[in-house]
Formats: structure tokens, sequence, C-alpha cells
């Protein structure tokens, strides 16, 4: 029988299940998280090109 | 009899003309509970014995002379993310310990009853406020009256559904990204976010605690107001709560707007076209009531709604954390998910969200010495279908709410009339902080013009009357 692909055989599943520990997500809730990652990521730089300096 | 229909300012005429009884009241919500709740999941507990009794008290008070106010004897249904004395509290999940809402009423609860009104029972809501319709749990699943395969917009859900079908005159919502804005556009309903503080969250389920809003849901925004008076005032037990002075809204709120000026934003709310045309149609109509329109972009749009995104992602998660870590499997699969996801949000960038939030308070703080209130979308299209929902959806749908939690000003949504395919669609009306007097004043000179916030959708029409 074939084994289904996991997100164990993908390297960026593997650290993001480092980066969620102690939470352990299965492999469906995995496969979101891997969607959404990069916007967060998007949305860091969006408000780090923000000029806050002044902000205390 | 149609009064149930109605708003609770005619509620509350005819209460006291003798031409109703709370009793009466509370009946017809319960008749329309019986005939519509099953099928479109508006609650989650419902206290119809407590409710006829608190209504035969009304009934009995305002008689004798007592009058508590315009909610005395007015039915209303409980978000069921506030404790309540007299039922159990949920937040829709299995991972909620039963003893947490084991308790005495939240304090926006504990108004509300002060003032007279009759709560029929705990509505339904997203999990935690928070996730999305999930099948997989054994709650009801809130569909929208207007089209019950469609969703009902969340977190309020069940209120919204509530109000629109004629369950209820009204309650109090929580919004932390649009939770009540979002399920009222959907439902063809009201609802105001007031200031930050304004009302507290005091025996409320917190999610994410810089952002979350306790505010009221009816049909008009006059009704708002009247519900907004109750509900607000300074609470020492929140230690959000502002220890401001705060002027009753809903005498206020009569003036009419001649004069008044009103900033549109077009820039960012993306729309299709029937949407855009009957945003248009509303301005316009903002405009023949006598305000002085002119179009402006909001300062930092993107900047802001994405750094309350993140805020809300890390605020939520830090609530959850030991209990989501302990008991993974009890949390609906949508909600765990956004619930991790502020797991991979660094202190770094939760820091620079909240700088941001500040950049684009000063922004606005500017904006509004030019205009007085700002009207926009509250989302770009009306409800989504439920075939298919899930969380990667809900994130990429055209809602415009989160920028008013990021900045904590009031923003108001009322309906603008329907799309093409016959969904509600909704404006937001949004001012400067403790502006909900003026927002509101703008929202009901709206509806004295027009009548879309009194349609009631053709399954109430059609449903058993008493």
């Amino acid at each position: 029988m074939t084994r289904l692909p996991t997100t164990d055989d993908d390297p960026a599943a593997a650290a993001l299940r480092v980066r969620l520990a102690p939470l352990e997500p299965d492999d469906d809730d995995l496969r979101v998280l891997l969607v959404l990652d990069p916007a967060l990521q998007a949305i860091d730089a969006l408000l780090t090109s923000i000029d806050v300096d002044y902000v205390p | 009899m149609t009064e149930h229909l109605s708003t609770i300012d005619d509620a509350a005429r005819s209460l006291r003309a003798g031409a109703i009884t709370s009793v009466e009241l509370a009946r017809a919500a319960i008749a329309r509970a019986d005939a519509l709740d099953e099928r479109l999941g508006a609650y989650l507990h419902r206290t119809d014995e407590a409710a006829l009794a608190a209504a035969s008290r009304a009934d009995d008070e305002l008689s004798r002379g007592l009058d508590r106010g315009v909610l005395h004897g007015i039915p209303l249904c409980v978000k069921d993310i506030f404790a309540t004395a007299d039922a159990p509290t949920t937040a829709q999940s299995l991972a909620l310990e039963s003893t947490w809402g084991a308790r005495d009423d939240a304090a926006v609860v504990g108004r509300l009853r002060d003032a007279g009104a009759v709560l029929t029972g705990k509505t339904t809501t997203m999990e935690f406020a928070i996730g999305i319709p999930d099948p997989e749990k054994p709650f009801p699943l809130p569909r929208n009256p207007w089209s019950d395969d469609r969703w009902a917009g969340g977190s309020s859900s069940g209120t919204a559904i509530a109000i629109a079908t004629g369950m209820a005159f009204g309650g109090p919502g929580t919004d932390t990204g649009g939770s009540i804005r979002i399920p009222s556009a959907y439902c063809g309903t009201t609802g105001l976010k007031p200031t930050f503080g304004r009302v507290s969250s005091e025996g409320c389920f917190p999610l994410a605690t810089s952002l979350d809003h306790v505010g009221p849901m009816a049909r008009s925004a006059l009704d708002c107001a009247h519900l907004l008076d109750a509900m607000a005032g300074h609470d020492p037990r929140d230690p959000h709560s502002a220890d401001i002075r705060a002027d009753p809204v809903a005498d206020a709120i009569q003036r009419g707007i001649p004069g008044i000026r009103i900033g549109v934003d077009r820039l960012h709310h993306a729309a299709d076209a029937d949407v855009t045309g009957r945003f248009d149609d509303a301005v316009a109509e903002l405009e023949r009531a006598g305000a002085i329109v002119h179009e402006i972009s909001l300062p930092h749009y993107e900047a802001v709604t994405g750094a309350a995104g993140v805020t809300m992602f890390a605020e939520s998660f830090a609530q959850h954390r030991r209990r989501i870590t302990e008991r993974w499997n009890d949390y609906g699969r949508p909600t765990r998910q956004v619930l991790a996801l502020g797991a991979l949000v660094s202190a770094a960038t939760y820091v620079q969200a909240q700088r941001v939030r500040e950049v684009g308070r000063r922004g606005l703080a500017t904006l509004f010495e030019d205009v007085d209130v700002v009207a926009c979308l509250t989302a770009g299209s009306g409800a989504p279908s439920l075939t298919g929902f899930d969380f990667l959806s809900i994130m990429t749908l055209p809602v415009f709410a989160a920028y008013w939690n990021g900045i904590g000003f009031p923003a108001l949504s009322l309906p603008i009339g329907f799309d093409d395919d016959g969904l509600p669609l909704a404006m937001q009306l949004a001012g400067p902080a403790w502006s909900e007097a003026t927002v509101l004043r703008a929202g009901h000179a709206y509806q004295q013009v027009t009548d879309w916030h009194r349609q009631v959708p053709p399954v109430a029409l059609g449903s058993a009357t008493p």
C-alpha cells in the first residue's frame, strides 16, 4: 500500500513543528499553518516598514 | 401580531401605551424560537420559564408605575461568552471547564437585568469567539436567516440571527476583530463596537484583551443607543474599563445631521459592483440628510489591520496557552489552528504591532480634525456560503472591521440594502474615541430616511405567530 505523503516528508513542516512545540498539530492542522505562516511574515514585514521611532 | 419584529423603541412605546404586555412580547419571542431555532441555530440554551417570570414581573412593575427605562420588559438574548447566573456558559467549546461560568452575572448582563430586560437565553458564537462554524462539534451550526446555506457571520452569530427573526430584540455582543459588526452586516441588523473601555468586559471570557470590546446589537441605531446607555459605565473590576464620564447617548442622537462632516473611504474597501452601488446610494442618503461628504483615505489602513491581526493571534494564544497545550483535541480544528498562529508571532512583532496601532491612532486624530464621522463598507460582499467554508476561507473574506479594533474607536455597522443574491449589505460609521453619540446620530439619521433595518427575512415572516 502506498503511503500518503505527510508533512513529515517536508522540511518546512518539520521546522514549523519545532516552532509550535509543545503544541502537537496533526498533518491537517500543519498544512493550514504552513499556508498562513508566510502571511504572518508578510504582515511582520509591513509592520517593520512603518516608522514608529517617535512612538514610545 | 408583529411587535416581536419591531424595534426596542417601538415595543417600549407599545408597552407604555398598554397596547401590549411584556409577557406577550416574551411569548412571541419564544414562539419564534420554537419555530425557527432548530433550523437557524441561534440558541445554545434557552431560559423560557425564567423569561416569562421576568416578563410578568416587568408587567407588574410597570402597572404600578415603577419604570426602569426603555429596556424594561424587553426580551433580550445573551451571547454564550458572558457568564449568567441562571444558565451555563460554554463559549461553545468542549475545552472550557464547566466551573468557569458558575458565578454571578457578567457586569453587562447584570446591568441589563437591572434595567428590567427579560433575558431569553444564551446564543451561539464561534468557539471562544474565534473559531468558525464547526459541524464536527456537538453545537448548533448558526445559519443565515436570509439564506440558510450561508454563514450568519461571527462570532456574535446567534444574537444577530435572533434579532433578525424576532427571537429577541437585541443583546450584548463582543467584538475583537468584527464579531459584532460582521454578523450584524450579514444578517441585516445593526451593531455598535463602542470605544475601547466604554463597556465593561468583566465576566466575559477574554479573547484578546487589548482588542476585546463589548457592545450592543439590535435592529436599529436608536436601539443600540438605548442598550449602550444601560450597558456602559466604569467598572473597577475590569482593568481596561475607562474611568471617565460618558454621557447618555439615546436622547442626543435624535438631532439630525445637518452640517456633520462625513469622510468616505472607498480606497481600502474593494467590493463587487452591486455592493459599491448600494454604498454609493447610502452615502447619497447621508448627503441628502444634510451631511457634508468628501473622500478620505484612512491612515495606515493595511498596517493597522495587520497589527490588529497579529495582536489578536498573540493575545488569544496567551489566553489559551495552558489549556490548548493540555487539551489540543478538545478544541475545534479551526479554533486550534487560529490559536496556534499566535505561537508563531514573535515578541518583537507583537511590540511593533502595538506601536503601529499608536501611529494609526495619531493619524486618525489628525483626520478627525477635518471630519466628524468616517463612512466605509463593513464587508465587500454578502454572507459567504457554508459549503466548503474553512479557516483559510474566513481569513480571506473581504471584511473591513479589524482596523477599528486596532484603533479602539467606535464603529457602527448598519444595513444599506441587498446584493444581487438578496443578501444584506452594510456600511460602517466610525468616529473618534467617545464619539458614540455622533456615530449613532448619523446612523439614526440614515435609518430615519431608509427602512433597510426594518426588513425581515422571509423565513421569519412565514413562521408561526402566537
